[in-house]
């Protein structure tokens, strides 16, 4: 009875970690979760001089750069009566990377590209070939005048709904200023249409629907209100980290706020390994008692068991060992709770917040309550060891 | 075998239980020890079966001197050479008889394979295979005194010494256990018996009995 009772004293113990850990691991997991759908606000560009491709890149330039794909597209479009008549790149990117085909480029020493709104693709729009477009700011003037373009769809007939997810600066506007002839067309002084998607989106679109990107005439883009257009936005105000999106877009970069979420989930996980420290030496001294008692209980026992061959090593190894096995199954009872309760919250919360148990804290909880039970059984396995055999043989 | 010289056994200073005194047995015997309560046949049979310790004095079993051994090699010495047989039998409570029987095989690191044989050939000498399974609180007197000697038996020790073995038992058990110490000593254990029983003491080949810490034999008869 008092063996069960300290088990389920252990399993608490055990059980109050892994609620500490799966709550932080948890909010690690919701926020990171969040934060990727965040810009990468720092647009470097690289200039790659042996071709006139400029490179716009995302944090990360010691990436391979894939190569990337360029095409031409024009359309008509009407705006209040007129027609427009716009030539634009689509430019395809590898997956952390903005291959951006600039008009002239090749004789334009171009620095920086800068973000005016909006982000970059995520590594896994990237990866699951989302299709995400990053639009300059003058096709966003023609195509979406008077709306925030973002969170907006670009239709392109046969191809897709892409999802406009950030705006750049006019690259064109930058090579005007510094007196360079642009190419000639239609357009005379106004900027190139510039449209950016992801290069494995590209590739996908090439292979998979064989289409000859040599647009011609009329293509149409219909603009369409995104339903979950807020939903980031809600999904930030929600969040324990209260800043203001044009604030995110200015000074947050997401590796940034992820160390800023690192450094408050770190202070968090202070406070709970304390309380388990702390737990861990209660329990110790709940087993250290229980061991005693069991000793005691058995005074007699192990006066029989060295008369029956037991020296001190295999008195000590037994003590030991009775104490490792209440303390795995105490982890055993605590993990499988944990396990059950995980899976009811997963089911019950299920879409609104990520529960994450991880395995490294179950393997922490084992190898603890092993050193545990080691440490804080050794005391009473030594004085089990040191009961003098004549006395233990006496009867009661 | 045994050979104890000049033991001196001091308790609380001034209660001198053995007086320098001296036993020689033999290999094959059937002893019995007996002596008034608190006389020190407890002590004495301690002494032989080295879980106590004399304070002056040697002790040689086979020739060896076992007083000068450490208590690692003392304790392997035990495991070897003696089994333990107890008043209140001793068993380890709420496990079966067979795993009573199995502990000591344990502590002697016989292998598992020869284990079962073992169990069962010394449970068919006792006639108690029956209770193999059985838990042995759930045993009679008789019964459990048969499973301690059974255990005893087990490691297939030199010398059993018993304290008092039949003095819980009724007449017909005590018959009945002192027909199997026969059978064992026959098959060439040495036993020696604490008793005060002097029915049983005169059922073996010598006897001693302790007198003001010197241990004299006596002829009953
Ligand atoms: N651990 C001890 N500390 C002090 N005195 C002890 C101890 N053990 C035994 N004695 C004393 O030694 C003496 C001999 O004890 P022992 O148990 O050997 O007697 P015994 O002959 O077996 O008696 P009984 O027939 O009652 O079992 C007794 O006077 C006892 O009080
Ligand atoms: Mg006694």
């Amino acid at each position: 009875m008092r063996t069960i009772l300290t088990i389920i004293g252990l399993s608490i113990g055990t059980i109050v970690f892994l609620i500490g850990s799966t709550i932080v691991d948890s909010l690690k997991m919701n926020m990171i979760e969040k934060i990727d759908e965040f810009p990468d606000n720092i647009i470097i560009y690289q200039d790659i001089s042996s071709n006139s491709f400029a490179y716009l890149s995302k944090m990360d330039h010691n990436e391979t750069i894939t190569p990337y794909n360029k095409v031409k597209v024009s359309d008509n479009i009407f705006i209040k009566n007129t027609q427009y008549i716009i030539n634009y790149d689509i430019t395809g990117t590898s997956n952390n990377f903005v291959n951006s085909g600039v008009p002239g480029s090749g004789e334009i020493p171009f620095s920086q590209i800068n973000y005016l709104s909006g982000r970059v693709w995520s590594k896994k729009e990237s990866e699951e070939k989302q299709l995400v477009v990053v639009i300059s700011k003058y096709t966003a003037e023609l195509l979406f005048p008077g709306k925030n373009p973002l969170e907006q769809f670009l239709l392109i007939p046969g191809i897709g709904r892409f999802k406009v997810i950030g705006i750049v600066n006019d690259l064109k506007e930058f090579a005007v200023q510094k007196d360079f002839p642009t190419k000639e067309n239609n357009r005379l002084n106004l900027p190139d249409a510039d449209v950016y998607i992801p290069y494995t989106t590209f590739i996908k679109i090439v292979n998979e629907k064989e289409i000859d990107l040599e647009y011609g005439d009329n293509i149409q883009f219909v603009v369409q209100k995104n339903r979950y257009a807020d939903k980031i936005t809600e999904a930030i105000k929600k969040s324990d980290f209260q800043f203001e999106l044009s604030q995110l877009n200015n000074n947050y970069t997401r590796n940034k706020i992820l160390l800023t979420i690192n450094e408050d989930l770190q202070s968090f996980n202070i406070i709970f390994v304390s309380i388990y420290t702390l737990s861990i030496i209660l329990c110790g001294f709940i087993v250290m008692n229980t061991m005693f008692f069991s000793i005691k209980e058995r005074f007699h026992e192990i006066g029989i068991r060295q008369a029956i061959g037991a020296n001190k090593s295999d008195i000590l190894i037994q003590f030991l060992y009775e104490c490792g096995v209440y303390n795995f199954l105490a982890v055993v009872l605590g993990v499988s709770v944990m396990i059950f309760l995980v899976s009811v919250f997963k089911i019950v919360l299920i879409n609104h917040f990520i529960i994450y148990l991880s395995i490294q804290s179950i393997f922490i909880v084992f190898l603890v309550s092993f050193l545990q039970s080691f440490i804080f059984g050794l005391i009473p396995a030594i004085y089990a060891t040191k009961i003098d055999i004549i006395e233990a043989l006496k009867f009661e | 075998m045994i050979e104890i010289r000049n033991c001196l056994k001091v308790y609380d200073q001034n209660n001198i239980v053995l007086d320098y005194a001296n036993l020689s047995i033999k290999a094959g015997e059937m002893v019995a020890i007996i002596g008034e309560s608190g006389v020190g046949k407890s002590t004495l049979l301690n002494i032989i079966g080295t879980v106590d310790k004399m304070d002056e004095g040697k002790y040689f079993f086979d020739n060896k001197e076992i007083s000068k051994y450490k208590n690692k090699a003392i304790a392997q010495f035990r495991t070897k050479n003696i089994g333990f047989v107890f008043q209140l039998y001793y068993l380890i409570p709420q496990l079966t008889v067979y795993e009573n029987l199995d502990i000591p095989l344990n502590y002697a690191k016989i292998p598992l394979k020869l284990r079962d044989e073992m169990i069962l050939n010394v449970l068919k000498q006792l006639s108690v295979e029956h209770l193999k399974n059985k838990n042995v609180d759930n045993l009679s007197g008789g019964e459990k005194q048969r499973v301690a000697i059974a255990r005893a038996l087990i490691n297939q020790p030199k010398v059993i010494i018993a304290d008092e073995p039949t003095g819980n038992l009724d007449n017909k058990n005590t018959i009945n256990i002192m027909k199997l110490f026969h059978n064992i000593n026959k098959e060439g254990t040495t036993i020696i018996i604490v008793t005060h029983d002097l029915e049983i003491a005169g059922q073996c080949q010598k006897v001693y009995e302790i007198i003001n810490g010197k241990i004299i034999e006596r002829n009953l008869n």
